[in-house]
C-alpha cells in the first residue's frame, strides 16, 4: 500500500470519526435530535454519568482528537504520523473500556458509539501502525 | 591508491525519514499514560455517585408562595398548561431542572400565566418507580413540586437505587407539612400504583419514548407535543408565548 492510499485511508477515517463524534456532541445537548433504534439504549448510554469526563460530554474529546488526527494526516510528516500512532494507541485503549461500559455496567449499547468504538477507532489504529511500523514506502523515500 | 571514501549522506529537502525509534515508544508510553487517567477520572467520577447526599440541597425559595394542587404548579386557572412527563432518576431531567425550570418558574408560572403538570414514568433506573411512589404519593398533601425539586437537586447515579427510605425520609423532612409517615403508606397504596398505571398510558397515547418530555396544552385544549431534552429556557419562551398569544 503506497503512503498516498495510507493517507487517504486515514484521513477518510478521521473525517467518518469528526463527523460521528459531532453529532454525538450535538446530539448530547440536543436530545431531541438523537437518531436510535428502538429499545433507548442510546439514550440511556447518552442519560449515563459515565457519558461526561470533568464535566465534558466524552463526545467533545472525540471530536477534537479526531480534528487534530485528521490535522496531522494532512501534514503527513514523520513527527506527525507518529503523533497520530500515539493517539490512535490512547484512543483504542480508552475505545475498549467504552465498549465494556456499554456491555457490563450500563447495560445498553448506543450504536453510534459502537461503530466509532469498534470500526473506526480500531481502523485508525491498524492504519496508522502499518505506517509507523513500514516508514514511508519506497518510490517515496 | 587512496582509499576509498565513503559518500557523506545528503538528505534532500522534505525527503521522508522512518520514525525517530525512541520519540515513538516516549510518544507511545504518554499515550498509555493518557488513556489510563481519562479510564481512571471515567470510573470515579462517572460510577459511584453518592448514594446517601452529606448535605441535602433544594431550590431555596423558588416555589415558595406558589400553589400546588396535586400535581399541578401554579394557578389552576392558567390557560396554558406545560405538562412535563419526567423520571425522578433522569440526569437529563436534572439538568433541565436545574438549568431552564427556574426560569419558567418566575418568568410564566409565579405570575399566574402557566401551569405545570407532572406526568411522572418509571423507567430510567432501579430508583425509579420508588421515586414515582413518592412524588405521587406528595401530590396528595400537595407537595409534589417540593419533593421532586429535591428529588433532582439531590439525585444519585441512575444506575443505582440510590433513592433508599433513610434518602427519602431526609428529603421529606425538608419539605414544610409533608407527613412522611403519611407519605410512606400513601407510595405503597393501591390509589398510587393505579395513578402510575394511569400515567404510563397516557405517556403511550402522547407518545414520549424518553424523559424530559414536553407537551403544551394551549387555551383552545389542544396538546401539542415540544419533544424530548433539557432545552434551553429560550426554547420555552419561544413556544409558551406563542400559546398564550392564542
Amino acid at each position: 500500500m503506497s503512503d498516498r492510499t495510507l493517507r487517504l485511508a486515514v484521513v477518510t477515517v478521521a473525517v467518518a470519526g469528526t463527523a460521528v463524534s459531532a453529532y454525538l456532541t450535538y446530539v448530547h445537548y440536543n436530545p431531541a435530535a438523537l437518531v436510535c433504534t428502538r429499545g433507548g439504549g442510546c439514550e440511556t448510554v447518552q442519560h449515563s454519568h459515565y457519558a461526561t469526563l470533568l464535566g465534558i460530554p466524552v463526545a467533545v474529546y472525540g471530536t477534537v482528537v479526531w480534528v487534530a488526527v485528521l490535522g496531522l494526516a494532512l501534514i503527513d510528516s514523520e513527527l506527525a504520523w507518529t503523533l497520530v500512532a500515539a493517539i490512535s494507541a490512547a484512543a483504542l485503549a480508552f475505545a475498549a473500556y467504552l465498549i465494556l461500559l456499554q456491555l457490563t455496567v450500563i447495560h445498553a449499547v448506543c450504536w453510534w458509539c459502537m461503530a466509532h468504538d469498534t470500526v473506526l477507532v480500531p481502523a485508525l489504529a491498524v492504519l496508522t501502525g502499518l505506517r509507523v511500523l513500514r516508514g514511508p514506502s519506497s518510490s517515496e523515500r | 591508491m587512496p582509499p576509498k571514501q565513503r559518500p557523506n549522506r545528503v538528505e534532500l529537502p522534505g525527503a521522508k525519514r522512518r520514525p525517530d525509534r525512541r520519540l515513538l515508544l516516549g510518544l507511545l508510553g504518554a499515550a498509555a499514560v493518557v488513556a489510563v487517567i481519562a479510564i481512571v477520572l471515567s470510573v470515579a467520577t462517572g460510577g459511584h455517585k453518592t448514594a446517601v447526599p452529606t448535605t441535602i440541597v433544594g431550590s431555596g425559595t423558588l416555589l415558595d408562595g406558589i400553589p400546588e394542587h396535586g400535581l399541578v404548579l401554579g394557578n389552576p386557572q392558567a390557560k396554558v398548561t406545560l405538562t412535563e412527563y419526567i423520571d425522578t432518576s433522569c440526569p437529563i431531567c436534572r439538568d433541565y431542572v436545574l438549568a431552564t425550570f427556574p426560569a419558567i418558574v418566575k418568568q410564566y408560572v409565579r405570575p399566574g400565566k402557566v401551569k405545570v403538570e407532572a406526568r411522572v414514568l418509571a423507567f430510567v433506573g432501579p430508583s425509579s418507580a420508588r421515586g414515582r411512589e413518592l412524588v405521587l404519593a406528595a401530590a396528595r398533601q400537595d407537595n409534589a413540586w417540593k419533593l421532586t425539586e429535591l428529588d433532582y437537586h439531590n439525585q444519585g447515579d441512575e444506575q443505582t437505587a440510590w433513592l433508599t427510605d433513610v434518602v427519602a425520609r431526609a428529603f421529606a423532612a425538608k419539605v414544610p407539612g409533608l407527613n412522611i409517615d403519611t407519605l410512606f403508606t400513601d407510595a405503597k397504596s393501591a390509589g398510587v400504583q393505579a395513578e402510575a398505571a394511569a400515567m404510563d398510558a397516557e405517556a403511550q397515547t402522547d407518545g414520549v419514548t424518553g424523559t424530559p418530555t414536553f407537551v403544551l396544552t394551549t387555551p383552545d385544549g389542544k396538546r401539542h407535543g415540544l419533544g424530548v431534552g433539557a432545552y434551553p429556557f429560550s426554547a420555552f419562551v419561544t413556544a409558551l408565548d406563542r400559546a398564550l398569544k392564542g
